[in-house]
């Protein structure tokens, strides 16, 4: 009985960070580049249940072992969806939206992003809102971090190049401090890199990606002056917050209704 | 609960594109004016560490670890200096910018009448001003004066201003005494990438920031190849599109009315909490 108040509380949990994460859908409805996170919720592994004392003689007595049962649930984890979100035409010249080529069989969450280094770090977006850097004319995005340039020959993004905009809206590549980039080293462009299984990426915040694995050659294709929206579905969030705010309050009154048994269990040993 | 700053935080943001959106309706009427939007991003996420055990069960997706975000951020406020219509007015002294980078420069005087900075603008409803000594010169629709090449007022002393005549240059003439004599050329500078250069203070006016480059600003933008050039008789109108506007209003709108919805479900999720010992 007391094991029925922790499953109930877990499942009350589990709701929580549900809710958590459909709220930071919704807040992100209008974030360009935003993929919307699933919760994966998982009960707790099975244990198995034996008898203590009576597993000698009387009814089903041979048996020893009572069965399996699971003790509550738990948020596992938070799966980014990777479907692109709608394009919107943008009035910006240096906006960018990526065209995913259809994955390959053995590859079904390959995509593409854009390399942007934050701080040390090189960093994947789908935001190709970009902007100029102030003083520099580097390309940059909405949050000021360097758009990183990949390298024609291998399809790596180059860290120590950048993407200045010249005057009359041309790119031109440079190094960090702002000197031609050496010819013959690399052949800097802009473009996208690809990671092979995307579900590995973890968020990092400023619709940034961060990626354990290396990522190779893009296949993507851009679509200049266009914007890649938020993919939250909102009236999905909706009947998700419904089912979480009822599981919720479900699992709410299980633990009043085990407490209401305990009460009874308390009043009979109560002496009159 | 995180949930609860999550949607408190959205709505913020929304709001903000909201009064952003409001704001450029309102100018809708507004010569010169040049249309805002709200860049978002995402917020950082809290990175809640998993057992080996729980972190690596069979089927699991992504890498260990629970990532939770807590709403959205606006990063900025971004301008869009798209041109806008050039409206016919046949006004001598309107004067409209053909190109999407070249602005007006006027210099901004304290009370005492000393020279306190430069702006840059694109309305180009000018008027005609007149100093202390009630000497007549050229100014923008809000009585600061509009530099000529030299970097000075254009003073009209002793013109006729209904004989006035800007060429695209900006070079001005006018009657003195029956004779067409020059006044003097307005200053036309092209600003690169004025979406990030300049910042507004009101007043249609724009300032360079401190931090653009000295090469951000060409003086006589009329000499670049592709550089503006001047219309006398034209004013620019605003450059907001209506319709635009009104879709991310009702997007943003929806958007917010949902945040209010998860915020009411955390409410009443924490009042299910509450009530857990209540008899």
């Amino acid at each position: 009985m007391i094991r029925g108040l922790y499953i109930a509380n877990s499942g009350m949990h589990a709701n929580e960070r549900m809710q958590e994460i459909i709220s930071n859908n919704i807040a992100n409805a209008n974030t360009v580049g935003y993929k919307s996170d699933t919760g994966i919720v998982r009960s707790f592994p099975e244990e198995l249940i034996l008898r203590i004392n009576d597993w000698q003689g009387g009814v089903g007595a041979q048996n020893k072992v009572l069965g399996e049962m699971s003790t509550g649930t738990f948020l596992e984890e938070t799966l980014p969806r990777f479907m692109p979100g709608v394009l919107q035409k943008s009035s910006n010249k240096n906006a960018y939206a990526i065209l995913d080529n259809l994955p390959p069989v053995n590859e079904p969450n390959r995509r593409s992003y854009f390399p942007v280094l934050n701080g040390n770090q090189t960093m994947y977006t789908r935001d190709g809102d970009f902007k100029t850097q102030v003083g520099t004319n580097f390309l940059v995005t909405s949050s000021g971090d360097p758009v990183l340039p990949i390298d024609g020959r291998t399809g790596l993004p180059i860290n120590d190049a950048r993407i200045r905009v010249q005057a009359n809206g041309d790119y031109q590549y440079v190094t960090a401090a702002g000197a031609a980039y050496p010819p013959g080293q690399a052949n800097p462009q802009l473009g996208t890199v690809d990671i092979i299984d995307s579900t590995k990426l973890e968020k990092y915040g400023d619709t940034y990606f961060t990626s354990a694995a290396a990522p190779v050659r893009g296949t993507g294709q851009l679509e200049r002056g266009q914007l890649e929206q938020s993919n939250v579905d909102l009236p999905g969030a909706m009947v998700s917050m419904i089912n979480v705010m009822r599981s919720y309050e479900a699992n709410q009154r299980m633990i009043k209704a085990l407490d209401g048994t305990l009460e009874k269990a308390v009043s009979v040993g109560r002496l009159g | 609960m995180r949930a609860l700053w999550t949607s408190a935080h959205g709505m913020a943001g929304q709001q903000l594109r909201l009064d952003t959106i409001s704001n450029n309706m309102a100018n809708l009427n507004t010569v010169g004016f040049k249309q805002q939007d709200v860049d978002f991003k995402d917020m950082l996420y809290a990175q809640i560490q998993q057992t080996e055990v729980t972190g690596a069960l069979q089927g699991r997706q992504t890498t260990s670890g629970l990532r939770i975000g807590h709403g959205v951020l606006p990063v900025g406020i971004s301008q869009q200096f798209t041109q806008g219509t050039l409206l016919q007015t046949k006004n001598l002294l309107d004067v409209g910018i053909e190109g999407e980078e070249g602005f007006f420069e006027v210099g901004i005087y304290n009370a005492a009448g000393n020279l306190t900075g430069y702006a840059y603008t694109r309305d180009g409803s000018f008027a005609v001003g007149y100093d202390r000594n009630q000497v007549p010169y050229l100014t923008d629709s809000d009585g600061n004066p509009v530099l000529g090449t030299d970097r000075l007022p254009i003073s009209f002393e002793g013109f006729d201003v209904s004989s006035l005549q800007v060429d695209k240059t900006g070079r001005m003439t006018a009657l003195r005494g029956g004779v067409r004599e020059a006044v003097g050329q307005l200053e036309l500078v092209q600003i690169e990438h004025p979406d990030t250069n300049l910042e507004p203070f009101g007043d249609n006016l724009y300032a360079l920031k401190d931090a653009a480059a000295p090469t951000a600003l060409t003086r006589g933008a009329y000499n670049l190849p592709n550089g503006a050039t001047l219309k006398q008789g034209y004013m620019e109108q605003s450059n907001v599109d209506m319709i635009g506007q009104m879709t991310n209003m009702i997007m943003t709108q929806r958007a917010y009315s949902m945040n209010a919805r998860a915020l009411q479900t955390v409410d009443q999720m924490m009042g299910m909490a509450n009530n857990l010992r209540n008899g």
